[in-house]
């Protein structure tokens, strides 16, 4: 129970953190939403109105003490940009990026898993030596280019899959695949050397002497000691794939958190980056929370950690 | 060490692989299922559909750079909301192709002699999409709002500077009193922030207006759905529904036009134009617009506030070059502050001469004057492109140049707080259509538009003048003399005037883009061709 308390508190700590600094940065930025909002045709008089009426004109300590004790009671204040609530902002958003993020990790893991394993198990194949020549590309290339040769073979060369837009799961496939990429390579390749090393270890020929199969040597005595720390890279993969989220969202249209941090920083729409990087945080860190939980079931050694 | 596979092994990976996939694909699943999706159902449609018709209804799928922010023409400055808005909002008056006012919701006019009194009569049997009819209170009522200070409504400035006072004559006259005699009144009215807005109980939110189209429904960053408005005084349109999406990347907009996931892409960028119109069932239509794309000057610090080397920096640079080979021809190449197609405009053209610039500052015998020269990166077509050049042609004409790049954000208030820029590539569209859009806001005294600082009160009295004057030859006579003081003083370097494109399927028609870069939609209609 302490425990779970004291974790709820670093928690918090972390993100009023995160807050702090993103609205230093924010203000560190040059740039003005009341200027950008009244736009190029309005007079010095509207700005300055225009400023007022969006309580802009305030001192910055004011403005920050402010967000965070409605912040506090879950009021994250107001887009500059639109007007509405930063809540239903985020709400109609968080949707798509979770769905992406979600099935770009699942396309990684469907990738890491099966060649991690098995260039582990056949590193001298060569299957497995020119999938590695696949995967350093893979590695090399940055998500934009690849979304965007992706929609130029499967959509507008086979016409497989739509080149943007949201409105089905079909939508999703060419940006998971897009986004997830990297990670699921980067993945195998820590899968590898981390079973790879186990592989060589004293305990395995110890079972392998007392007549275990390849398989269960290899599955149940191998595997499971080896995921460790693929699984914790995935989960440190989690904020990258959110990063990556912003690019993948721009190309393909999609309409999620990414895109919609990158509208509001053009905008210098305060509450809105602020509302979106909370929302960010907090799930990278419930994704290595969860990461250090499952971890600690797999290997009993982590669990009094 | 080598490890073979047996059978089981094989089986228990894919097992795994399975059991780790479906719950990946649960999670995907529950996540999609609570993102919120269209409110009446009929989400999902078909993959790719050759456009536009489903359910017996006429819809045109519209890709769009950016999304609108605000529905509400008084407080909406960006220009995705005034594409919008202008299909929700009628304005009382509009403009044709050549810029001169046409009847929408006033169908005459008339003034005082003095040109301070403007009277227009509304047309008669008008309603807002809630069901109010539209008469002189309406529109009062609708202006009221706009000039109200403690509203503090971000267009305010379109009209405030001009209208004294809207007076009700009777149920369908209304009055314009302004402060003093405005000429080109009727193209002011014509703005796209003019919008007529039923103010009475109406909220931002549920705009209403008397436009062909009403809101039928909007999904921040992913779509806004136009419904016909059946009841419009002209006429129900052709099409059923506007459906825009929010298609950011421009690459991903022309492919997404070609594969007919899109029936219009708007805009195509210049360097696109030429690949998506090579495709058969796509169209590329190209306008000139009435934007300025300059070189603002500062006039405060040295090497510009010396009348010479401003001269010699916009003899130094080839526009007629610039707009052929960066802009690939989709550009007009400018040499006065006023573009081709606003109402006043004069064709100048000075030569280009790269040599005569070098031996001046040489024969001065100073070191090579510093040049700052600050360019966005990203809001202009080949904006980067174009500063490059710029700077080449300044180096060339004996200037030595440091090019510096903005995000647009942060790029006029830097200008505006900064003295460390020389030279800063800007872009200027007169909303209006009118010479004095065109040149108050960039260059008249204090304005918030004039960077350069420039402050001439010959100018300035020349385009007071002006805009009082209510004689159309006289008034082109005063923007001729206005034109010749910016060619003399130099505080702006014309560049060029890019075009705008759009994309369509072959089978929609009647899309009209104007030089004012307002795409209109009223019109459109689609062909029975493929569907």
């Amino acid at each position: 129970m302490r425990r779970a308390l004291g974790s709820a508190a670093d928690f918090l700590t972390a993100l009023a953190g995160v807050v702090a600094i993103s609205f230093i940065l924010m203000q560190w930025l040059p740039g003005d939403p009341a200027e950008i909002y009244a736009g190029e045709e309005a007079s010095f008089e509207e700005v300055e109105a225009v400023r007022r009426r969006m309580g802009l004109d305030r001192p910055l300590p004011i403005q920050f003490a402010q967000y965070l004790s409605r912040a506090a009671r879950g009021d994250l204040g107001t887009s500059i940009r639109s007007g509405r609530p930063v809540i239903l902002e985020l709400r109609s958003r968080m949707g798509a990026t979770f769905l992406l993020a979600s099935l770009a990790l699942a396309f990684a893991a469907a990738v890491a898993l099966p060649i991690g394993i098995m260039s582990a198990a056949h590193p001298r194949s060569t299957l497995v030596q020119s999938m590695d020549w696949v995967g350093l590309a893979i590695l090399s290339v940055p998500v934009y280019w690849l979304g965007l040769t992706l929609i130029l073979l499967f959509s507008l060369t086979f016409r497989l899959f739509p080149a943007g837009g949201d409105a089905t799961i079909a939508h999703y496939l060419l940006p998971a695949a897009a986004l997830g990429a990297h990670t699921g390579v980067a993945t195998a390749r820590v899968l590898r050397s981390s079973l790879a090393d186990i592989l060589a270890k004293p305990y395995l020929n110890t079972a392998r002497s007392k007549g275990a199969t390849q398989a269960r040597t290899l599955w149940k005595h191998a595997l499971p000691n080896a995921l460790a720390p693929a699984l914790t890279y995935f989960a440190l993969e989690s904020g990258r794939l959110l990063g990556g989220a912003v690019l993948t969202e721009t190309i393909f249209s999609i309409n999620g958190l990414g895109r919609f941090v990158v509208q509001s920083i053009a905008f210098r729409d305060y509450p809105s980056v602020l509302g979106a990087v909370l929302l960010m945080a907090a799930a990278v860190m419930a994704a290595n929370l969860a990461a250090d939980l499952v971890c600690s079931r797999i290997d009993p050694r982590l669990r009094g950690l | 060490m080598r490890v073979v596979y047996f059978r089981a092994g094989r089986k228990a990976a894919f097992a795994s692989t399975v059991r780790l996939l479906a719950l990946a694909g649960a999670i995907a699943i529950v996540s999609f299922a609570a993102s919120p999706r269209t409110s009446d159902g009929s989400a999902s449609p078909p993959l790719v559909m050759e456009a536009t018709r489903s359910d017996d209804k006429i819809t045109l799928r519209i890709g769009i750079a950016a999304e609108p922010t605000r529905l509400d023409p008084h407080d909406a400055s960006d220009a995705p909301s005034s594409m919008i808005n202008f299909h929700i909002y009628d304005r009382l008056v509009e403009l044709n192709e050549e810029m001169e006012p046409t009847p929408s919701l006033a169908t005459r006019w008339s003034r005082n002699e003095r040109g301070d009194v403007w009277t227009l009569e509304l047309r008669p049997g008008v309603v807002f999409h809630d069901g109010t009819p539209l008469d002189a209170r309406t529109v009062k009522a609708s202006f009221d709002r706009l000039l109200d200070p403690r509203l503090g409504l971000a267009r305010r400035s379109v009209i405030s500077g001009f209208v004294r006072e809207v007076v009700v004559r009777d149920a369908l006259t209304v009055e314009f009193r302004l402060y003093e005699p405005v000429a080109p009144f009727l193209q002011v009215l014509a703005h796209d922030a003019l919008g007529i807005v039923a103010t009475n109980g109406t909220e931002p939110s549920t705009p209403a207006g008397t436009g062909p189209f009403r809101l039928g429904e909007w999904i921040p960053g992913t779509r806004l759905v136009l419904e016909a408005f059946e009841a419009h005084w002209r006429g129900a349109p052709a099409v059923d529904r506007l459906v825009f999406l929010s298609i950011p990347t421009a690459s991903s907009r022309a492919i997404m036009l070609e594969t007919g996931e899109i029936d219009v892409a708007f805009p195509i960028e210049p360097v696109h134009v030429a690949s998506v119109d090579q495709s058969p069932e796509v169209v590329v239509e190209t306008s000139a617009t009435q934007r300025l794309v300059y070189l603002a000057l500062n006039m405060n610090h040295p090497p510009f506030n010396e009348k010479e080397a401003r001269r010699l920096a916009s003899r130094a640079i080839d526009r007629a070059s610039i707009a052929r080979h960066l802009l690939f021809s989709l550009a007009n190449p400018a040499w006065v502050p006023i573009a081709e197609g606003t109402w006043g405009y004069r064709a100048v053209t000075t030569p280009f001469d790269p040599h005569s610039g070098q031996s001046e500052i040489e024969r001065s015998g100073s070191n090579r004057p510093r040049v700052s020269l600050w360019s966005p990166a990203g809001r202009y077509p080949q904006d980067r492109a174009v500063a490059q050049a710029v700077g080449a042609f300044l180096e060339l004409a004996g200037f030595d140049v440091e090019i510096r790049l903005f995000e647009w954000g942060a790029y006029l208030s830097s200008l505006r707080q900064s003295d460390g820029w020389n030279a800063a590539v800007l872009g200027w569209v007169p909303s209006t259509g009118d010479a004095d859009m065109a040149l108050r806001p960039i260059l008249y005294s204090g304005s918030r538009g004039n960077i350069s600082g420039y402050a001439s009160p010959a100018f300035d009295g020349v385009i007071d003048e002006a805009a009082r004057e209510l004689d159309p030859d006289r008034r082109l006579e005063l923007y001729g003399k206005a034109v010749e003081r910016i060619i003399e003083d130099v505080p702006i370097v014309p560049l060029y005037s890019p075009h705008l494109a759009f994309g369509r399927r072959r089978s929609v028609e009647g899309v009209r883009l104007f030089s004012t870069e307002t795409i209109d939609f009223r019109f459109a209609h689609v062909t029975g061709a493929s569907m």
